[in-house]
Parts: structure tokens; C-alpha cells; sequence
């Protein structure tokens, strides 16, 4: 009996330890672009680091057959990060990474160095969600079903969504280059500081605009449009242009 | 001291004195120190008087001066018997005046000699639009960032059309890797959706577009512009299977409002 309980100890042990290894495994870069390509549900954090973390929350399995085996995606390309994702560099610091296992439970967490550009692309209807936070530099991302969730962050951002509801929080926002965040059928919902200064457009077809923040609107007259709703003015002193967009649903504006 | 001496003082420097004054002075000159002090300082200043040359004014002037005063004189007459009053300025108003004259020259002059500001604001105008040219196209060009070549789309503020422009922009609106750099490229050319080859360019993405997002927007694009050359197209949308039933819904509603 002692003995069964050593051996059940042991491999509780190495079992943990093996999950510790393959939940951390992690590449190098500075700069340049990390792409996170068809994956369904993945959290991203910058951090002071150089090199990109790989995480697992919801656990990550794999069949009893498949040991010894890796997944394989329609790319041809398998896992080698040991957690069901595909690494793959595209060029000079621009990294692909790639979903190649079906594991609809788990949720990827990855620490990105905060000097990397972070694009995500999902085209998947069945998308969970994509979050990212705390990254200070350009973020592109796009999804068919998923939701988006950005926060602490100051763009630029390109973001967009055919159904999933997109919420952006502002750390602040650059004054260099514009933003755009547009849906077609979810909800787009924007934070800013109150103190922002941007050229602000909303358009939304169908839904609503609410908004706690001043906007000083360029002209009014422009705003009589046919079966749509076109506001254009200035948040502060004006800035760089924030463009928000949603075809069928509301857009909410408001001050951090 | 007292003042006799020093008028006795003046008049010896000068000369005037006869043989007893002069013995007299020269006796306190001898004893009086004070006295041979403003001997010597009356001494100076009468030989630095006599240095002072005295400037006589031109012949000429004199004569002209005359001629002048004439002059003055026979208008004064002439006036009075007009019953005309003269109003005769005090010298420091006349300067003044010329003062202002010359003022008044120096800057007329610059003023007709600087360049024409119209020229200057016309060429500053045409600057600004070719650097707005060159960041219009350079950013949508840019291979590296989404953002830049945002930039380049929402930066395109020129009210006429620039056919290479209108033709970068169509190539982004059909071919660009991101959603958002596409709708600001449709956005730029809906501006200029009455120039054949950019209504062409809408009607013709509806059908390539390979962007849900684009397609919707350039569905309710053409029902903004009421554009019923789009009906067609819309049809063909409705009739492809193989469309995202999001955008067929789209070019559904479309049709029926612009029909």
C-alpha cells in the first residue's frame, strides 16, 4: 500500500512537471510582429521581457491514442510548443502562430514583450474571444464571431469584427496615428480618458450612439443621413482620427 | 572768491587792464593761492573759447534764406488780401511731420516692393497639397503598418481627384490585408463616387470583395449614393450560395430600398 502511494505521488509529480514545461515554452524576440493566427480564445499581456510565453488556462488535452504524436493543421504544420500551437517565423521578426489542435476548452495566455506588434486573426463564425492587455504599441486584430477585448492600451488599433462586440479601454491614445474600430453586428464600446484629444467619427447604420464625453461636432447639418448615423467632430483639441464604426449595432463612448 | 577779482581776473587775461590794476593783480596772483587757481582756470577756458571756430553758413544759403523769407512774405500778402487764414505749424510739429512723411515713404515702399502674398499663399498652397500628396501615398503604400496605411486613407482631404491616388486607393480597398485599411479606403473614394472610374471601382468590388465587413459597407454605400446601377450586382450577391448569409441579408435590404 505505502508503495502504490509513493508511485501514485510520483506521478502526480511528473505529471505536474511535464505540464509546467510544456505551459512555458517561449521564444525570443524584441521587436517586430507576433501574429496569432486561427486561434479561438487567447489572452495576450505585454510585459518587460523579450520573449514571447506560452500559457494554458482550461487545461490543455490530448487524446490517449495521440501519445507519441503531435497535431498536424491543414498547413501541414505541427506542434511545437507542446500546448497545441504551431510557431512559425514568416520573416525577420515576424512570427506566425498557429492553433493546430481542436482543444475547445482551452484558453491560450501568452506574455508578449512589450515592443512587439500584436496582430490576431480569427475567421472562424465558432471564435471565442480575443483579449489583450497592456500592450503599448500597434494591435491589429479581426474576427469573424469572436468578441475583442482590448485594455490598457494607447493604439494605433485597426480592430474589427463581422459579429463579435468589440471593447477597447484606452490607457490613452497616441497622437500619431489614427485608430479605427468597426463591427457590423456587435456592440462597440470605447473608453478614453476624459482628457483625450482626437478627430472622432462614429457611424452606425442601425443602432445608437450614447456617449457621456463632449464632442464638439465639426457639422451638424452632415448628420441628417439617410437611414444612418454619421457623427463627426473632435474630442479636446482634436488629434489623430478615432474612427468607430458599427453597421447594426450601438456604439458607446465614454470618458475613463 | 570774490567777484571783483574774478572780473578783474577776465579783463587782465583779455588785456583791458591798465599798468596799476595790472601791478595790483599781479601782487594777489603772487600771495593768493586761490586767486592763481582761477587765474589759471579762466586762462584755459578762455583759450579753448578761442579755439571754438564759429561756423559761417554758405553765401548761398544766406541768399536763399532771403529769397525765402520773400517769398513768405509776398504769400502772406497775397493770402491776406484772399482772406485766407495760414496756418502756420511750430518747427517741432514740422518735424514731426516729416518724421512721418519719411515713415510713412520707408513703408509704402517695402510694401510695393515685397513679394505678392497671393503668389506667396499660392505657392505655399501648392507645397502643402504635394506633401499631402507624397504622405497619402507613401503610408498607403506601407507594407509595414496597418495604421500607416490608415493614415494614408483618412489623410486624403483634397477636394479634386488625383487619379493615382483614386487608383491606390482602389487597389487597397480590394486587395489591402486589413478590414479597417479597406473601409477607409471606400470611405476616401465615396467622396468622389461621381467620377465614372471611381463608381466603376464600387460596383466592381461589390462583387470581388473578399471582406464581409467591406461588402457590407459598400452595400449600404450604394444605397446612400442611391445608386440603382448597384441592383444588379446586389442580385448577383443574393444568388451566391456560396456569400456569407450576413452579407446576403445586407444586399437583400439594399435592394429593397433602392428599388
Amino acid at each position: 500500500m505505502k508503495n502504490q502511494i509513493k508511485t501514485l505521488v510520483t506521478l502526480l509529480l511528473l505529471n505536474l512537471y511535464v505540464v509546467q514545461v510544456w505551459s512555458q515554452d517561449k521564444f525570443s524576440i524584441s521587436s517586430g510582429t507576433v501574429e496569432f493566427n486561427e486561434i479561438m480564445a487567447i489572452s495576450v499581456e505585454g510585459y518587460d521581457g523579450n520573449e514571447v510565453v506560452f500559457g494554458v488556462d482550461g487545461g490543455y488535452k490530448v487524446p490517449d491514442r495521440a501519445k507519441g504524436l503531435k497535431p498536424v493543421n491543414g498547413l501541414g504544420l505541427s506542434d511545437n510548443t507542446g500546448v497545441g500551437l504551431a510557431v512559425k517565423k514568416e520573416a525577420n521578426d515576424y512570427y506566425v502562430i498557429y492553433q493546430v489542435s481542436r482543444n475547445t476548452d482551452t484558453r491560450y495566455k501568452v506574455k508578449v514583450p512589450k515592443g512587439v506588434k500584436v496582430k490576431y486573426v480569427n475567421s472562424s463564425i465558432h471564435g471565442k474571444s480575443f483579449k489583450a492587455f497592456n500592450i503599448p504599441t500597434e494591435i491589429e486584430a479581426k474576427s469573424h464571431g469572436g468578441d475583442i477585448y482590448l485594455s490598457g492600451i494607447t493604439g494605433p488599433l485597426t480592430v474589427s469584427s463581422v459579429h463579435g462586440n468589440i471593447d477597447v479601454i484606452f490607457n490613452s491614445l497616441t497622437n500619431k496615428l489614427p485608430s479605427s474600430v468597426a463591427s457590423v453586428h456587435g456592440e462597440v464600446d470605447i473608453t478614453v480618458p476624459a482628457a483625450t484629444n482626437a478627430d472622432l467619427s462614429i457611424h452606425t447604420n442601425w443602432g445608437d450612439v450614447y456617449s457621456d464625453l463632449e464632442i464638439k461636432v465639426d457639422n451638424p447639418e452632415q448628420m441628417k443621413a439617410y437611414s444612418a448615423k454619421k457623427i463627426r467632430g473632435k474630442l479636446g483639441s482634436g488629434g489623430a482620427a478615432l474612427e468607430v464604426s458599427s453597421t447594426h449595432g450601438n456604439v458607446y463612448l465614454r470618458k475613463k | 572768491m570774490e567777484d571783483k577779482h574774478k572780473s578783474l581776473l577776465i579783463e587782465y587775461i583779455a588785456g583791458n587792464l591798465d599798468n596799476e590794476q595790472m601791478a595790483d593783480l599781479e601782487r594777489l596772483l603772487a600771495e593768493d593761492p586761490e586767486i592763481l587757481r582761477e587765474y589759471e582756470a579762466l586762462k584755459k577756458l578762455t583759450a579753448l573759447m578761442a579755439e571754438d571756430v564759429e561756423l559761417e553758413p554758405d553765401s548761398t544759403l544766406r541768399e536763399d534764406f532771403l529769397l525765402e523769407i520773400e517769398r513768405e512774405l509776398d504769400e502772406i500778402e497775397s493770402n491776406s488780401t484772399g482772406q485766407v487764414k495760414t496756418i502756420r505749424f511750430p518747427l517741432p510739429w514740422k518735424i514731426a511731420a516729416s518724421v512721418a512723411v519719411i515713415a510713412i515713404s520707408f513703408f509704402a515702399g517695402k510694401w510695393v516692393w515685397q513679394p505678392d502674398e497671393d503668389q506667396v499663399g499660392l505657392a505655399g498652397l501648392k507645397e502643402e497639397i504635394r506633401l499631402n500628396r507624397e504622405l497619402v501615398l507613401s503610408s498607403l503604400r506601407d507594407e509595414h503598418s496597418a495604421s500607416r496605411r490608415l493614415n494614408g486613407a483618412v489623410s486624403y482631404t483634397a477636394g479634386s481627384p488625383d487619379m493615382e491616388i483614386i487608383n491606390t486607393l482602389i487597389h487597397v480597398m480590394n486587395e489591402d490585408d486589413n478590414v479597417n485599411v479597406r473601409l477607409a479606403a471606400v470611405q476616401a473614394l465615396a467622396r468622389f463616387a461621381e467620377q465614372p472610374v471611381v463608381t466603376a471601382a464600387l460596383l466592381s468590388a461589390l462583387q470581388v470583395q473578399s471582406e464581409a465587413v467591406v461588402q457590407i459597407s459598400l452595400i449600404n454605400l450604394m444605397v446612400d449614393l442611391h445608386e440603382k446601377r448597384a441592383v444588379g450586382e446586389l442580385q448577383k450577391i443574393i444568388d451566391n450560395d456560396t456569400a456569407l448569409q450576413v452579407v446576403r441579408d445586407e444586399a437583400h435590404m439594399a435592394v429593397f430600398k433602392l428599388i
